[in-house]
């Protein structure tokens, strides 16, 4: 990207060193908010922070994004393959469009929140997923049928990706239903395995790893042949949305490049008549990845082989700990969370281009795994205060993902600021018809309202509704702003520049949206909805 | 991100309303306005918006709300009970004053003096 963290925001830095200018007065904060608009603008240009825009761009410069919505496509069967590029091109606005068809979205060939979210819950394995509006007729719609086939693939259920044309993932489900009958996973009913109860089982990644810490363990090489395939891509699964080097490629032996015994097809065991033990390969990716996960928890070494190497005996431990860590995040709330990405910040400020080195290379790991990550972090916080922590990728996807959902909020409030303004500045408030009610304010703000004789009670109660609603959206983003502008000022004043500085703020200011929106909640609570 | 051009004259118009935040008042009529009003009556104060609007207008005051910034107020109403939509729009008015104060408020928090700095003209 080549850009500089400590410039940036020139505009607004130089309203904060400049002397003239007295800290919270009208001008100097109707000035600075200015010069920020204009220093944002900048900061999407620059690729910095790119939202999802409401219409398709010309050129986006989100390349993390549209190499994700590419992969997703690909992934579900859109586009033949993957190609990785980072840009918009007809086969990728024709995939867009063909799962918008399927998903009965509006057909734009743009990925806006809409279908990003459509894509999201569908691919995601821990965005939360409303099934029932994927199923019609008690049965799987098309893009939820490709869905289920390239989970049922990455849990090593089936041997093929979805590809073409929407598959039928019924053989898959069996196996899923099989498996957990023979884990012990739960109760086997419904009987139909495309049911909605079943897909809500294969979608629901935390209860299945939930569910395996308490698996029971296959006893018999004929039970282990038949399940170990999902076992292993089951943990493969939770280890690359957990940050480690692998991929949830399933158990394809067709994804293994002649002659590489490291690469793809990266799981598999040896099996000895002699012992009846099976044991993972040291030389394969998944190996090292367990063992990466096991001392990164500093489990003791001999430990650590039987956790690795004897993984199908002891594959429940690994699942524990995996629940546990989703657990933690569970009960850590967001001012904790605020706080451990701060103190990294804090100490280690010259980290932060990292970062979005590391995002640029992560792909569709910025968005998924987010939950696991957060265990991960507080159990590495707690074990190594003695340690000195480098910002690598897992932390990268947690300060990014920080980062951009403060921004998403305070960058929406510049583009709609103008709009809002005059609604609120206009003598004559929106919506006013004098044949029923007419409401006006003077430059106090104080209010005149003259409801007509004949007014049309619905009408009267839909405008009191709309000016509710146009006022509060306008106080919440004046809460928004000037919690944004004290935060950033005070950052700037205490020596960070640039895009580090706006980077601290944003993470800051992170956690106390959720404290103004739960204070939104409450003053509705007050003063009525 | 706005247009800069737009947000600028936006901020100047706020810059240019704002006034006296330290009391609300809030006034609601029942009558009949038989002229069109456009958003842009091109005027800030009531009685000449109402002026332009009321040509076969007959008003009544119905509903007198005051609040001051330190805590004092009063509510006018009519002994006899106002229709709930009339009552609505009374409130929905109160509440909008209160909304907007507050995010102004938030937007230059840390400027207490903002009401009193500025000179009514």
């Amino acid at each position: 990207m080549g850009l500089d963290f400590t410039r940036g925001l020139p505009r607004f830095s130089a309203l904060v060193d400049q002397a003239g200018i007295v800290p919270g007065s009208v001008d100097g904060v109707l000035d600075r908010i200015g010069a920020l608009n204009v220093d944002f603008a900048e900061v999407e240009e620059k690729g910095l922070f790119v939202p999802l825009p409401l219409e398709e761009p010309e050129k986006s410069k989100d390349v993390s994004r549209i190499k994700t919505i590419r992969n997703r496509l690909a992934n579900l069967g859109y586009l033949p393959g993957d190609s990785g590029r980072p840009y918009l091109d007809d086969e990728f606005r024709s995939a867009v469009r063909l799962f918008q068809i399927e998903a009965d979205l509006d057909v734009d060939g743009w990925v806006g929140e809409q279908t990003w979210t459509a894509l999201q819950e569908l691919v995601s394995f821990e965005a939360p997923s409303n099934l029932l509006r994927w199923f019609e007729a008690g049965l799987p719609k098309a893009p939820l049928k490709r869905a289920m086939a390239l989970r049922l693939f990455a849990l090593g259920l089936t041997g093929k990706a979805p590809a073409g044309p929407p598959p039928d993932p019924s053989g898959g489900m069996n196996a899923f239903v099989r498996a957990w009958e023979l884990l012990e996973l739960g109760s086997v009913q419904p009987r139909s395995p495309l049911s909605l109860d079943w897909a809500a089982r294969l979608f629901d990644q935390d209860g299945l790893a939930r569910r395996l810490a308490h698996a029971r363990i296959p006893s018999t090489d004929q039970e282990l042949l038949e399940i170990h395939g999902f076992i292993l891509n089951a943990a493969k699964v939770e280890l690359w949305l957990a940050g480690y080097s692998v991929l949830p490629s399933g158990f394809d032996p067709a994804t293994r490049p002649a002659g590489d015994e490291t690469t793809g097809f990266d799981v598999w065991m040896i099996s000895s008549s002699l012992t009846q033990y099976w044991r993972l390969k040291k030389n394969m990716r998944f190996y090292k990845a367990l063992l990466k996960f096991w001392e990164d928890h500093e489990v003791d070494r001999n430990r650590i082989r039987v956790l690795t190497v004897d993984f199908m005996e002891t594959f429940p431990e690994f699942f524990h700990r995996i629940a546990m860590e989703i657990q933690t995040d569970a009960v850590m709330s967001e001012t904790e969370k605020a706080a451990m990405i701060q103190d990294f910040l804090r100490k280690y400020p010259e980290q932060i281009p990292t970062v979005w080195d590391h995002v640029r290379n992560l792909g569709n790991r910025i968005w998924d795994g987010i939950r696991r990550v957060w265990g991960w972090l507080k159990n590495l916080v707690q074990s190594a205060v003695k340690k000195v922590i480098i910002i690598g990728r897992n932390l990268s996807r947690l300060i990014y993902g920080y980062a951009l959902g403060a921004y998403s909020v305070v960058a929406n409030i510049f583009k709609s600021l103008a709009g809002m303004v005059a609604m609120i500045t206009q003598p004559v408030m929106q919506g006013s018809d004098p044949r029923h009610v007419l409401m006006v304010h003077d430059r106090d703000f104080d209010y005149r309202t003259v409801i007509h004789g004949s007014a049309d009670i619905q009408v009267v109660q839909a405008f009191c509704s709309g000016v509710r609603r146009q006022t509060r959206i306008f106080a919440f983003a004046c809460r928004v702003l000037g919690l944004f502008l004290s935060i950033l000022m005070t950052v700037v004043q205490s020596g960070l520049t640039g895009y580090t500085a706006l980077i601290f703020s944003l993470v800051k200011i992170k956690a106390q949206l959720d404290r103004i929106a739960a204070l939104a909640a409450e003053y509705r609570l007050v003063f009525g909805a | 991100m706005a247009e800069p051009k737009k947000l600028e004259e936006a901020l100047k118009t706020l810059k240019d309303t704002i006034c006296d935040l330290t009391s609300l008042e809030v006034q609601t009529y029942t009558g009949n306005l038989d002229v069109a009003v456009t958003d842009q009556v091109g005027s800030t104060k009531f009685e000449e918006i109402l002026a332009k609007v009321k040509a076969g207008g007959n008003l009544k005051l119905v509903a007198v709300t005051k609040i001051n910034f330190d805590g004092d107020g009063f509510v006018l109403v009519p002994p006899q009970a106002l229709p709930d939509h009339v009552r609505q729009a009374h409130e929905a008015a109160v509440k909008a004053g209160q909304e907007v104060r507050a995010g102004l408020l938030a937007l230059f928090a840390d400027m207490t003096g903002l009401a009193i700095s500025k000179v009514k003209p």
